[in-house]
């Protein structure tokens, strides 16, 4: 039997430019913390090896801390092999990166450097699809199927990539970064016993074989982004192998699309404190909530209220979308507005501005946004008010 | 609320004896009084009483309080909704206050129940200045302008039924306008330092530190490709090359150039012997072949020599011949130029004979004429003197001598015919005779020159006035006659006449002689004479030269046949000359060549001798044989190295150059690529120590991504604060327009009495702003201080008008309100505030004016109900 961990797109060095100062340098020093918990994981369940499949480092020219710094780790678990490929990130091309890679790297790394067999011990018997150029323009893992091993020997598929086909990238899937295709039934046309893929953030069986393991530390708001490493035993050449989840993350890294409704401005605030509570703590959770729909004044008083709350208690909670709600004035809305009359006609003329349909709406937004305005100064003034 | 009777005691300038007003009416009340007699202190006591609280201890009430302790006091009796009040209040000790219904004498309320009843019935609790400020006008400050402070607002919101933005729309205006001061300035750019700045200069900053970013990734890119590339190259250069190798075949090639370079050198020595010995055989051959053609030169030469020295021979003779020819022609020629030259000099001789005779015949008939001309001349000499012996009388002469004769004549007959008509009445006692002739009674004539010689008596002439005159004419016109006859020496017209025509004669004569002379001599008689003296000397020549020459003969010489010989004998000569000359020629080319001859026979003088000449001509030939010989000899040899096969010397140089140029270049080149990568790597190495590229771009492109999205939410939240506080500041000007009409409406008829055609600018808390005159807008506080102080009060009764017609009428006290007014313009005043005082037809009732003045002159024009301040009786 055979045993090791899946992981890939570790994609050291990667900047978090829109987190606060602090945050971002949080959330790049936990992707090299992340390797500990790994190693640990793998300690834990008796594996010796660690496949990484691609995208080690998220950059073909990080600066020499960052190639250095995960080895500080894995130099102290020299029972463990870690088996490295260049991924679409990190290319073996001209910027030498995987040169510096080797020169740095301790003994127990090995990269996969070359589409050849590699023993991983014996066996069982590496199949790699490393990435040398940004647009390979082939299936890099099809060399697989003419790959020779010794009968017998347990075929492990190392590749990086998508399975689906160009062009269906959509921005909130999880389709990875590269423009590359792997074939879905690789596992079975090269005869593998599992193929560990590496490119989606995300973890997906694509088959019983493939397995994408994705990160073990989210970088991006995604919705299904939880860090994990898989635990992949196989038992025998041919054997099915179990494929065990194993968390690893500190941060989780919840999308909240929340489309707003009038008089339901609850039912909101319940289900964004039911998403951000649900993973992990909210000082490890770095949140985005996307809003549509619409609201009251009053409603969204609520709201903001509720959403700073969680704020003060999140890693992170970015709100976008605000200038993009339609804003509902009620009746009541405009007598609670003032006793008196300028401020209603204001009120007045500039909702009629925001429905106007013979105005863009670039200009209809504008009078929404100083209707909300006005209507903050009113809720300040009921605020102050003794 | 309207005020019926005021009195104070121990309070200002009263003292404990007090001061009253009494019998305040509706309507306009005056206090005129001098200064000093209490009038502010009236007022202070009304405002004392009216709004301090009777417990008050303050300023309000220490500078009212008098010197001796006493406590203020006083009664104010008023009138409000048909109870009559009076409000009875004490300060500092015994303090009380006391509110009374002043028909039954109850007291109504104390203490502090009496203040608040008070401060609700003046519909202005704690304003010292009453509702609005309307209550005072005071001393001083009748300038100060009024606005609402709500009361006039609440008034007219109660009857336009609408709602104006009031404190809290001027409260978020100045919220809104403040939020957008951080944002822009009042042109609408971005405020320095504010949000929109701030994230403008984050963003150039970001993007200016990620356009370097990515140039530092583009370099470290650049720096590995370069990198690869020099690897790559150092790799090629040194799998391609062996140095070795490259030794040996440099070694080879250096050995074999040595061998080459031996054989050259034989080859070249072989080269200049063959050179040498065929230079050697060539010349021995020219030598022999020299010798042989000179041999044969002289030879010819001598052949030559003989037989031009006979041609030259043949050729003297023949010139003797010739040049004896050519004289005999010679002398013919000249004897026929000499008989030519005969004739034509007896030519000529017959020639002067002839022009002798014809000129002598010419100068003969010149003598002829000579002689006539002379005497014809000599006649017109004595017709000239006899024509000038003559006066030179011409015909207008004589005419001006006929008309003064005529001219003396008329004024003769003029004289002669001045008379008088007389009539002669003979009585018979005596004779009358005119120039002697009786006269009979009837009329008679009396004229100049004639005489009536009355008998007895005397004799009577004409004395006309004309007489005189005419006389001194006639004897002028006789002066110019005699003056005429005296000019031409004749003494009668007939005379002169004669004369004149014999003169005429003699011209006559004149002519025709003159006509005669000059055709005989056309040109005068110079002329002849020339032509005279000429052809005597043409005769004298003549007869000189031909007296001096020989005979003449008759028989002259044919000029044709004498020139027909001449030609003969002139081709005769030419041909003599040519002949000579053409000899000459020959001789000189003959003496030449002769000559030529000679010399090439003085030159090869040497090879004369035939024995000499063959010894000679043996050696030669046996020289060039062997000098042959020995260059056979060196082509021979010559060809034998040719024929041993060596490489070119050039050929392997140039390898060996190459060789050593690839061994050169390839040591540096390696040195440059080696050199090269180590500054690659360590260029590399010192990017790699900095901070991580690829993050830096990614982290600078979320920043500049994310400040570009603050940026626009600033942006967005300034156009949407524009938007707002302009539809705000719209909206309040729409409802302000609406709400300050009543007011125009109530003030325009009484500013309008004052300032004819004027129009106010009203502010939202409806106090005047500005004036309109004559379509000019003035700001209030640029108007001259009547015009404030008139507009401020003005402004004033309109606001007590709308009250009063709301149900809150409220007195209006104005002390000294009109110190800056003009005559005019006070009078104009006091009309208003008396219309304002007076009720209206539609059975309103007139406002309740309290006016106090120092100046009585000047009230006096006010009308109105006139107060006067009287002492309080003591309680």
């Amino acid at each position: 039997m055979v045993r090791f961990i899946h992981t890939a797109d570790w994609q050291l060095g990667k900047a978090f430019g829109t987190l606060p100062d602090d945050l971002s340098v949080l959330a790049r020093k936990e992707r090299q913390e992340v390797i500990k918990r790994i190693a640990q994981a793998a300690r834990k369940n008796d594996c010796t090896h660690v496949i990484v499949a691609g995208d080690v480092w998220d950059s073909t020219i990080p600066n020499a801390a960052t190639i250095k710094q995960p080895f500080q780790t894995i130099e102290k678990y020299p029972d463990m092999t870690w088996w490295l490929m260049p991924g679409n990130h990190d290319l073996d091309d001209v910027d030498g990166l995987w040169h510096r890679v080797e020169a740095a790297a301790p003994e127990n790394v090995r990269c996969l450097r070359k589409a050849e067999p590699v023993q991983m011990e014996a066996g069982t018997f590496l199949l790699p699809a490393p990435w040398s150029r940004l647009d390979p323009g082939q299936d890099l893992s099809e060399w697989m199927d003419r790959a020779e091993t010794p009968d017998g020997a347990i075929r492990i598929g190392v590749a990086h990539g998508s399975v689906r086909t160009f062009g269906t990238k959509d921005q909130d899937r999880d389709d990875g970064d590269s423009e590359a295709i792997i074939a879905p039934d690789r596992a079975t046309r090269a005869r593998l016993d599992y193929l560990a893929l590496g490119d989606w953030h995300g973890r997906v069986a694509i088959n019983s074989r493939t397995f994408y393991s994705g990160t073990p530390e989210p970088d991006r708001h995604k919705n299904n982004l939880r860090g994990q490493v898989l635990l992949v035993e196989i038992d025998r050449p041919g054997a099915e192998p179990r494929v065990t989840d194993i968390p690893t993350a500190r941060y989780d890294w919840p999308l909240i699309d929340l489309t707003l409704q009038v008089d339901e401005i609850d039912t909101a605030i319940k289900h964004v404190e039911g998403v951000l509570r649900e993973g992990q703590d909210l000082q490890d959770t770095i949140a985005f909530i996307r809003l549509s729909g619409a609201t009251t004044l009053s409603e969204w008083s609520r709201f903001k209220a509720a959403i700073d709350a969680l704020e003060e208690e999140c890693a992170a909670l970015t709100v976008k979308g605000e200038e993009r709600l339609k804003w509902v004035v009620k009746a009541e809305d405009l007598d609670g507005l003032d006793a008196q009359g300028s401020v209603r006609a204001a009120a007045e003329a500039l909702t009629q501005r925001r429905d106007d349909p013979t105005l863009s709406q670039q200009d209809r937004d504008l009078a929404a946004h100083a209707l909300r305005l006005l209507f903050g100064l009113a809720a300040t003034v009921e605020e102050t008010a003794p | 609320m309207r005020l019926d009777a005021l009195r104070f005691r121990n309070l200002g300038a009263f003292g404990a004896e007090g001061i009253t007003v009494e019998g305040l009416r509706p309507g306009l009340n005056v206090i005129a009084e001098r200064n000093e007699r209490g009038k502010s202190s009236l007022l202070a006591g009304l405002e004392l009483l009216l709004f301090a609280n009777h417990k008050a201890t303050g300023k309000i009430v220490t500078s009212l309080s008098r010197d001796d302790g006493a406590s203020p006091e006083g009664e104010i009796d008023f009138t409000f909704g048909g109870t009559e009040y009076r409000l009875v209040k004490r300060f500092r000790a015994g303090k009380s206050a006391e509110l009374i219904d002043r028909r039954t004498g109850q007291v109504i309320a104390r203490r502090g129940d009496a203040e608040e009843r008070l401060a609700d019935m003046l519909g202005a609790a704690g304003k010292a200045q009453g509702p609005s400020g309307l209550l005072w006008v005071r001393q001083g400050t009748s300038m100060s302008p009024i606005s609402d402070d709500g009361h006039v607002a609440a008034r007219l919101e109660t009857e336009l039924s609408t709602l104006v933005g009031g404190d809290r729309a001027r409260d978020y205006l100045t919220q809104v306008e403040n939020r957008l001061g951080e944002y822009r300035t009042g042109q609408g750019r971005a405020k320095k330092h504010g949000p929109i700045d701030l994230a403008q200069q984050a963003l150039d900053t970001a993007q200016a530190e990620l356009a370097m970013a990515k140039q530092a990734a583009r370099n470290i890119r650049d720096t590995n490709r370069a990198l690869a590339n020099v690897t790559a190259k150092l790799t090629q250069l040194e799998e391609g090359y062996d140095p070795e190798v490259a030794s040996e075949k440099l070694k080879a090639a250096q050995e074999k150039l040595t061998a080459a370079k031996a054989a050259d050198d034989k080859r070249r020595a072989a080269q200049s012997e063959v050179k040498r010995l065929d230079t050697l055989a060539e010349r021995a051959t020219e030598t022999l072949t020299t010798f042989n053609e000179a041999c044969l030169a002289r030879d010819a030469s001598e052949t030559e020599k003989t037989a031009l020295t006979a041609q030259l021979t043949d050729l003297d003779r023949a010139h003797a011949a010739a040049k004896t020819a050519h004289e005999a022609a010679k002398q013919t020629v000249s004897d026929l130029y000499e008989a030519r030259e005969q004739a034509a000099q007896q030519e000529k001789l017959r020639h002067d004979q002839e022009s002798l005779t014809e000129r002598n015949a010419q100068l003969q008939a010149l003598l002829e004429t000579l002689e006539l001309v002379e005497n014809k001349a000599a006649a017109r000499a004595d017709l000239i003197a006899e024509k000038d012996a003559l006066p030179p009388i011409t015909p207008d002469d004589l005419n001006t001598l006929l008309k003064l004769e005529r001219h003396h004549d008329d004024v003769k007959a003029r004289r002669e015919q001045l008379s008088v008509p007389l009539i002669f009445e003979a009585d018979g006692a005596g004779t009358l005779t005119l120039d002697g002739v009786p006269v009979k009674s009837g009329p008679i004539t009396l004229s100049a020159g004639s005489r009536l010689a009355i008998e007895g008596i005397g004799t009577l002439r004409l004395n006309h006035p004309d007489s005189e005159q005419l006389d001194r004419e006639a004897a002028q016109i006789q002066d110019q006659i005699t003056n005429w006859y005296a000019t031409f020496e004749v003494s009668s017209a007939r005379e002169a006449n004669a004369q004149m025509q014999a003169r005429a004669d003699l011209d006559r004569d004149l002519m025709q002689l003159t006509a005669e002379l000059r055709a005989i001599a056309p040109n005068g008689r110079d002329q002849i004479l020339d032509q005279k003296e000429r052809l005597e000397t043409e005769v004298e020549t003549l007869a000189a030269r031909l007296g001096a020459a020989d005979e003449i003969f008759d028989e002259e010489a044919d000029p044709a046949d004498q020139l027909a010989q001449l030609g003969a004998a002139k081709a005769q000569l030419d041909a003599a000359w040519d002949q000579l000359s053409e000899i000459d020629r020959k001789r000189a080319t003959l003496t030449e060549r002769r000559h030529a001859a000679e010399q090439k026979l003085s030159i090869a003088a040497a090879q004369t001798d035939p024995q000499h000449r063959d010894a000679h001509r043996a050696t030669l030939t046996t020289e060039a044989l062997k000098a042959d010989q020995a260059a056979a000899q060196a082509r021979e040899a010559l060809a034998a190295l040719a024929g041993q096969a060596t490489s070119d010397p050039a050929m392997i140089e140039a390898d060996i150059e190459r060789l050593t140029m690839i061994q050169t270049n390839h040591a540096k080149e390696r040195e440059t690529l080696i050199i090269e990568k180590a500054r690659l790597e360590a260029e590399r190495q010192a990017a790699f120590e900095r901070r991580d590229p690829d993050a830096e771009v990614g982290r600078l492109t979320d920043q500049v991504e994310q400040l570009s999205t603050e940026l626009a939410r600033h942006e967005r939240e300034a156009d949407a604060l524009t938007l707002l506080r302009d539809t705000l500041v719209q909206s309040q000007q729409a409802l302000q327009d609406h709400y300050t009409a009543p007011v125009r409406k109530e003030l325009l008829p009484l500013l309008r009495q004052v300032i004819d055609g004027a129009d106010l600018v009203l502010s939202e808390q409806l106090g005047a702003t500005g004036l309109v005159r004559d379509g000019q807008d003035d700001a209030l506080e640029r108007l001259s201080g009547g015009t404030q102080e008139q507009i401020a009060v003005l402004t004033r009764l309109a606001f007590a008008r709308l009250l009063a017609r709301g149900g809150q009428p409220c007195p209006v006290i104005l002390d000294d309100a009109l110190v800056y007014a003009d005559d005019q313009r006070r009078e104009q005043m006091f009309t208003v505030l008396n219309h304002v005082a007076t009720p209206n037809p539609k059975g309103e009732a007139g406002l309740q004016l309290l006016y106090l003045s120092c100046h009585e002159n000047a009230t006096r024009g006010l009308g109105g109900h006139r107060l006067t301040l009287e002492r309080w009786a003591a309680d």
